[in-house]
C-alpha cells in the first residue's frame, strides 16, 4: 500500500478494505492481508459496510489517523467511481471524526422558518439538540434591514442576525455584554438623537462597549467601521440611522467586507460560540438584492414582503424604517396564490427570476434526522425557502419526521382561503406548503413537482385553543394523519406555543423513528427482505415509500411463490424490483403449471441472470414426486432453451414429514433413477445428499450415482448400504470431482481407499468419515491430492506422524481437521506447513500450543 | 484456536464493564478486530452500545460458543439434530423481547458484527413481517403511510403478480 498515487480500489476491495481497517495497520506489521481478503469476500459484502467503520470511529484517535492516512486516499477514489459505494462514502469522513460518537445521541434537525416567531424556541431547543441547520430568508424588507438594502443593496440581514444572536453563547458578563450591544436599536423616532449615538458607538465610546474587552472590541467595531465607511463613500443616497440595529450594521459590514454572508454568518458564529451543530444558513447565497413578490388569486401582485405581510396603515406613515409587526394592516385583497422572487440586477427593470438554493442546505436536508417547517408569517417567511429549486426534491427524498408547526392564530397572509369565504384551515395551510414545494403555481411548467402533502409533512403539530380551523377529514384525506396538540399560551399577539411543550413534542416525534424497526440500516432492511416470500414482500413494499425504493434498488434474489396461479405477471414484477437477478421459483407439489410458470417475457427482465427452480416447500406433493420432479426439469430444459442466457438450475427435494424441517429430507431412490435417466446434454454437476441419518438409498441407488461421472460436488453419508472397497473403489469415475463428502467408509482398506481416491487428481476438498481400517499405507494416497486445500478425516486411528508430515505439506492445504488418534505426535505437524485453520480433537499427544503455533 | 482461556474486559456505552473469554468476545468481529490491534490486556470500549443489549449479545455469543463445542464433540450423528433442536428452542427464548429491544439488539448486532445475532434478528424481523397486512405492518412497526391513495393503488398494480 504505497502511498504514492494510489490505484484506485475496486468497490468490492474498497468494501473488504472497510471491514479491514481496524486490522489494517497489523497488516503492515506483516500479516497475510491477501489471505484475510479472500476471506472475508465469502461473506456477503454489504454487511461488512457500516460495522467496522464505525469500529474505526472508536478506536484511538492516533490509530485512526493513521488508518485515514493509509487507506483514505484510495478508498475514495473507489468511491467516486461505483455508485454502491454511496452506501458508505457520506460517512467515512463523519464516522472518522470525534464528533461521531456524540453525536449518536442528538437528533439532527432542519429548520425552515422566519426571523421572529421561530426566536422563542430556538433558545429552548438547545435541551434537544443542538445539531440543528436554521434556514431563513433573506428578502426581509421592512424595518432596519430595508433601509441597509435600500443603501447598500445585498441581501436582508435581519433575520440572519436575530437568529444568531439568539444562539449565541450568553454565558459570562461579556458575552452577555457583546449580545446586548448587537441587540441594541437606535432611536426610533429622533434622526439626529440615532446618529449621535451611532458615531458613540462606532468610535466605541459608548457605555455599551464598558464590558466587552478590547480585542473583542476591535473586532466587532472593525466591521462597524467598514459599514459605516460604505454609506459615507455612497455618493447619492443618505442613510437613515433611525431605529437602526447594531447587529444587522455589524453583518452588513461584514458582509461588505467578506464579499459573502456566509463568511460574515461563520465570523460570528465562531466569536459568539455558537454551538458547533448549529448552522445559521441563508436560504440563498446571493450578494444581490432581491425582493419578494406575491400573486394573488385575483391576478393581482404585491411587491415587497412587508406590503404582504405588515403593509403600513396609512400613506403617511409609510416609511420603511418604521413597521409594526403587531398592526394587521388593511385586508389582503385575494388569497396569495404564489410567492416568487424579484430582482432589478441586470437590466435594472425589476424581473421575476429563480435563485440558487444554497447548496449547504440540500446537505443539511440529506443528513437530517428530520424536518420542520417552523411557525411565522407562512407566506413571507416559510414558503421563500421552499420554493427554491431543489429544496422540494431533497425533502421527498428522505423518509424521516417531516414536522409543520401550525400557528397559533391568523394573520394577514392567511386571512382569506381560497376555497370558500373566512380565513384559512389547516388544510389549506398544508397545502400551501406542498404547493410551494411542488411549485405547482410556478412560472415554469418543467419545473412543477407532482407530490403528495404527505411526502412533505408527516406530522402537524398544533397549539390548543388555535383559531385556526383543523380540519381533520380533509387532512388524513390528504395523507396527513399525525396531528399532536401541544400545551399553549395565550398572549395579546395570539396564541403561542408553550416553547417547554413544543421542543418535547418535536422530540417525541423527531425520535420515535429512531427506535422503530422501520428505521433500521438498509442493508438489515434489505437482508430482512430476502428472507421473505412473495406475498409479504409485496406486502412490505406497499408499507411507505422508503422500503419499496429500498426492495426496487437492492434487492437482488426474489422468493415468488407461484402455486396454484396463472401464468405470472413477469413484467409487473420486473418493474417493481428491477435490481433483481436471481429468481428463486419454489414450486409446490402439482407440476401441472410449471412449464407456464416459466413463460419469462424475452425481454424485460432487467438484471435477471439466474432462476433457481426448487421445491422447496414442505408436506406437499399429491402427484408423485418423481413426475413432478420430471415436469420441473423439463421446465427447466424448455426455459433454457428460451432464455439462452439466464442460468437455469434446480433443486429437488422430496419431504416425507410434514412438520420436519429441511433436515429430514429424503432422497429417495426414484429420485436417483431420474437422474441418470436425465439426456446426456444435462449435466448432474452437484449431488448433496441433505443429511446423513435419514439417507435410505438403496445399494441400486447407489450403483446408479455412480454413473453421474459429470460430477464436480458429491456428499454422501449411506447407512443402510455396505461401503466396502468393492464400492468404494467406483470412485474413482468421478474424475472431475472438486469437493467430496463420504461418510462411512468403515469397512474400507487400504487397498480400497488408494483406488477409490488416486484419480481424483481435481479434488480441492475431501471429508472422510470412520478411516477404522486405514494405516499409512493407505493414506499415502491422500498425500498424492495436490490441488486439496481442505482435509478433514474424522476417525483415523492408526494413521502415524509419518503420514500427517506428508499430508500437512501439501502445497495448497490450509484446513486440516483430524480426530481420534492416539498415535500422531507434535512432529508429525512441521512448523513449516502453510495451515490457516488446524484442529486436532481427541489426539492427545499433539500440544494445543504447538497446534497454535503451526496456524 | 480453541482452549484460549483468556479473558477480554469489554465496557458499554454507560460504562458497564463485561468479562468474557475472548472465544466469546471474538464473535464480535468487530471487537475481534480491535482486539488483534491493541491486545487483549486492554478494555474494550464499545460507545455504541448499551449494557443491557451489550449483555443479551454477550448471552448470545456463549451459547454460540457452547454450541459449536458441543457440534464438535459428538460422536453419532444423531446428536446433531438434538444439539440443532436444543440452540432452536433457546434462541426462541431469547427472542422473546419487545421491539424496542428488538431494534437495540440489531443494532448492536450491526455495529459489533455479529453474523450469526444478526442473522437471527433479521429472520425474526421477516417473521413479524410474515403474514401481515401493508396496515397491520405499519400499525405494527409504527411506520407512517405516505403513499397517496394514486401511489398506493400503483404499487398494488405491480403487485398483482404476488396477490393474485
Amino acid at each position: 500500500m504505497s502511498q504514492a498515487q494510489p490505484a484506485p480500489f475496486s468497490f468490492r476491495q474498497a468494501a473488504i478494505v472497510a471491514a479491514l481497517l481496524p486490522v489494517a495497520l497489523s497488516t503492515v506489521r506483516g500479516k497475510h492481508l491477501g489471505e484475510r481478503w479472500t476471506r472475508h469476500q465469502q461473506r456477503r459484502p454489504l454487511r461488512v459496510l457500516s460495522g467496522p467503520f464505525q469500529a474505526v470511529g472508536a478506536a484511538s484517535r492516533v490509530l485512526r489517523r493513521r488508518l485515514v492516512r493509509l487507506v483514505e486516499p484510495r478508498l475514495k477514489a473507489a468511491c467516486q467511481r461505483q455508485k454502491d459505494a454511496a452506501h458508505f462514502a457520506p460517512h467515512l469522513p463523519e464516522i472518522l471524526s470525534e464528533e461521531h460518537m456524540q453525536r449518536v445521541e442528538t437528533p439532527a434537525l432542519v429548520v425552515f422558518s422566519g426571523g421572529t416567531a421561530f426566536n422563542s424556541i430556538a433558545g429552548q431547543l438547545r435541551q434537544l439538540t443542538t445539531r440543528v441547520a436554521h434556514v431563513l430568508p433573506v428578502s426581509d424588507d421592512g424595518g432596519s434591514t430595508a433601509e441597509i438594502v435600500r443603501v447598500l443593496g445585498g441581501p436582508a440581514v435581519g433575520d440572519i442576525r436575530s437568529r444568531c444572536l439568539r444562539l449565541a453563547d450568553d454565558t459570562g458578563d461579556e458575552a452577555k455584554a457583546v449580545k446586548e450591544l448587537l441587540g441594541h436599536r437606535l432611536s426610533s423616532t429622533n434622526s439626529q438623537e440615532a446618529k449621535v449615538e451611532w458615531s458613540n458607538i462606532v468610535e466605541g465610546e459608548h457605555k455599551l462597549w464598558s464590558r466587552v474587552s478590547d480585542p473583542y472590541k476591535h473586532t466587532i467595531r472593525a466591521f462597524l467601521v467598514n459599514f459605516h465607511t460604505h454609506v459615507l463613500l455612497h455618493t447619492t443616497e443618505s442613510f437613515s440611522y433611525r431605529n437602526g440595529s447594531i447587529g444587522n450594521f455589524f453583518f452588513a459590514g461584514a458582509r461588505l467586507f467578506f464579499r459573502s454572508l456566509e463568511a460574515a454568518i461563520f465570523l460570528f458564529s465562531r466569536v459568539a460560540r455558537i454551538p458547533e451543530g448549529s448552522q445559521v444558513l441563508p436560504a440563498i447565497c446571493t450578494e444581490e438584492r432581491i425582493t419578494l413578490g406575491a400573486e394573488l388569486l385575483d391576478g393581482s401582485f404585491i411587491r415587497g414582503q412587508h406590503s404582504i405581510s405588515h403593509p403600513p396603515q396609512s400613506a403617511e406613515s409609510a416609511s420603511p424604517s418604521h413597521v409594526d409587526k403587531q398592526a394587521p394592516g388593511p385586508p389582503i385583497a385575494a388569497p396569495i396564490r404564489r410567492i416568487f422572487y424579484l430582482s432589478s440586477e441586470g437590466n435594472g427593470r425589476e424581473h421575476e427570476v429563480f435563485p440558487r438554493i444554497n447548496h449547504q442546505v440540500l446537505r443539511e436536508i440529506a443528513e437530517a434526522d428530520a424536518i420542520v417547517y417552523g411557525m411565522g408569517s407562512l407566506y413571507t417567511s416559510i414558503c421563500p425557502s421552499l420554493v427554491l429549486p431543489g429544496v422540494a426534491e431533497a425533502i421527498a427524498e428522505r423518509s424521516v419526521p417531516k414536522l409543520f408547526l401550525l400557528n397559533g392564530s391568523i394573520d394577514r397572509e392567511t386571512s382569506r382561503r381560497a376555497a370558500g369565504p373566512g380565513p384559512m384551515h389547516a388544510s389549506d395551510m398544508v397545502q400551501a406548503v406542498c404547493h410551494a414545494l411542488n411549485r405547482t403555481c410556478g412560472k415554469h411548467a418543467d419545473m412543477r413537482l407532482d407530490h403528495a402533502p404527505s411526502t412533505y409533512i408527516t406530522d402537524l403539530l398544533v397549539p390548543t385553543d388555535s383559531s385556526i380551523v383543523i380540519d381533520h377529514d380533509v387532512l388524513s384525506g390528504m395523507g396527513i394523519r399525525h396531528i399532536v396538540e401541544v400545551a399553549s399560551t395565550q398572549t395579546a399577539s395570539g396564541c403561542l406555543y408553550d416553547p417547554a411543550a413544543l421542543v418535547e413534542a418535536i422530540k417525541t416525534v423527531a425520535m420515535s423513528a429512531n427506535s422503530s424497526l422501520a428505521e433500521l440500516p438498509e442493508h438489515v432492511l434489505v437482508e430482512v427482505a430476502g428472507l421473505l416470500a412473495a406475498p409479504d414482500l409485496a406486502a412490505a413494499r406497499l408499507v411507505c415509500k422508503g422500503w419499496r425504493r429500498l426492495f426496487a434498488e437492492f434487492c437482488t434474489s426474489l422468493r415468488p411463490i407461484l402455486a396454484g396461479q396463472d401464468s405470472p405477471h413477469w413484467e409487473q414484477l420486473f418493474e417493481g424490483f428491477p435490481s433483481v437477478s436471481t429468481l428463486d421459483l419454489r414450486l409446490e407439489g402439482s407440476g401441472k403449471a410449471a412449464s407456464e410458470l416459466l413463460q419469462l417475457p424475452a425481454g424485460s427482465t432487467g438484471q435477471l441472470s439466474q432462476v433457481l427452480l426448487s421445491n422447496l416447500q414442505q408436506g406437499t406433493s399429491e402427484a408423485a414426486p418423481e413426475a413432478f420432479l420430471e415436469e420441473l426439469l423439463l421446465t427447466a430444459l424448455e426455459a433454457q432453451e428460451s432464455r439462452p442466457d439466464l442460468s437455469i438450475s434446480l433443486e429437488y427435494f422430496h419431504s416425507e414429514s410434514t412438520s420436519g424441517s429441511l433436515r429430514r429430507c429424503m432422497f429417495t431412490n426414484a429420485a436417483v433413477q431420474f437422474l441418470v435417466s436425465l439426456p446426456s446434454n444435462v449435466e448432474v454437476t452437484s449431488l448433496v445428499v441433505p443429511q446423513p441419518y435419514s439417507c435410505r438409498l438403496n445399494p441400486h441407488s447407489l450403483q446408479q450415482i455412480f454413473q453421474l461421472t459429470d460430477l464436480r460436488q458429491l456428499r454422501l453419508v449411506l447407512h443402510d448400504v455396505k461401503i466396502t472397497d468393492r464400492e468404494f473403489k467406483q470412485l474413482s469415475g468421478f474424475t472431475r470431482l472438486e469437493s467430496l463428502w463420504f461418510g462411512s467408509c468403515k469397512l474400507v482398506s487400504d487397498v480400497g481407499l488408494k483406488a477409490g481416491l488416486s484419480d481424483l487428481k481435481q479434488l480441492t476438498q475431501l471429508t472422510l468419515v470412520d478411516l477404522s481400517r486405514i494405516s499409512d499405507a493407505g493414506s499415502e494416497v491422500i498425500g498424492s491430492l495436490q490441488h486439496l486445500e481442505s482435509l478433514t478425516l474424522m476417525k483415523c486411528p492408526f494413521i502415524t506422524d509419518a503420514s500427517l508430515n506428508i499430508i500437512s505439506q501439501l502445497p495448497h492445504l490450509t484446513a486440516l481437521q483430524l480426530s481420534n488418534n492416539d498415535l500422531i505426535t507434535d512432529k508429525g505437524l512441521p512448523l513449516e506447513s502453510k495451515l490457516k485453520e488446524a484442529s486436532f480433537r481427541a489426539c492427545p499427544l499433539i500440544t494445543q500450543a504447538h497446534v497454535m503455533a503451526v496456524s | 484456536m480453541a482452549g484460549k482461556a483468556v479473558e477480554v474486559k469489554l465496557y458499554s456505552c454507560d460504562g458497564e464493564d463485561f468479562r468474557v473469554p475472548s472465544t466469546v468476545a471474538s464473535r464480535s468481529e468487530t471487537v475481534k478486530n480491535m482486539l488483534e490491534d491493541t491486545g487483549e490486556e486492554d478494555a474494550v470500549p464499545l460507545p455504541n452500545v448499551h449494557g443491557r443489549t451489550l449483555s443479551l449479545v454477550l448471552d448470545f455469543c456463549k451459547r454460540l460458543v457452547q454450541y459449536e463445542k458441543d457440534l464438535q464433540d459428538i460422536t453419532e450423528d444423531f446428536q446433531h439434530g438434538q444439539l440443532d433442536d436444543e440452540f432452536n428452542a433457546w434462541k426462541q427464548d431469547f427472542l422473546d423481547i419487545d421491539q424496542a429491544v428488538l431494534y437495540e439488539l440489531i443494532m448492536a448486532a450491526n455495529f459489533l458484527n455479529v453474523a450469526e445475532l444478526l442473522d437471527l434478528c433479521c429472520k425474526e424481523v421477516a417473521r413479524l413481517i410474515k403474514g401481515k397486512s401493508p396496515e397491520e405492518i405499519r400499525a405494527y412497526f409504527h411506520i407512517k403511510n405516505d403513499f397517496t391513495p394514486q401511489e398506493e393503488e400503483e404499487v398494488r398494480r405491480e403487485n398483482q403478480w404476488a396477490f393474485e
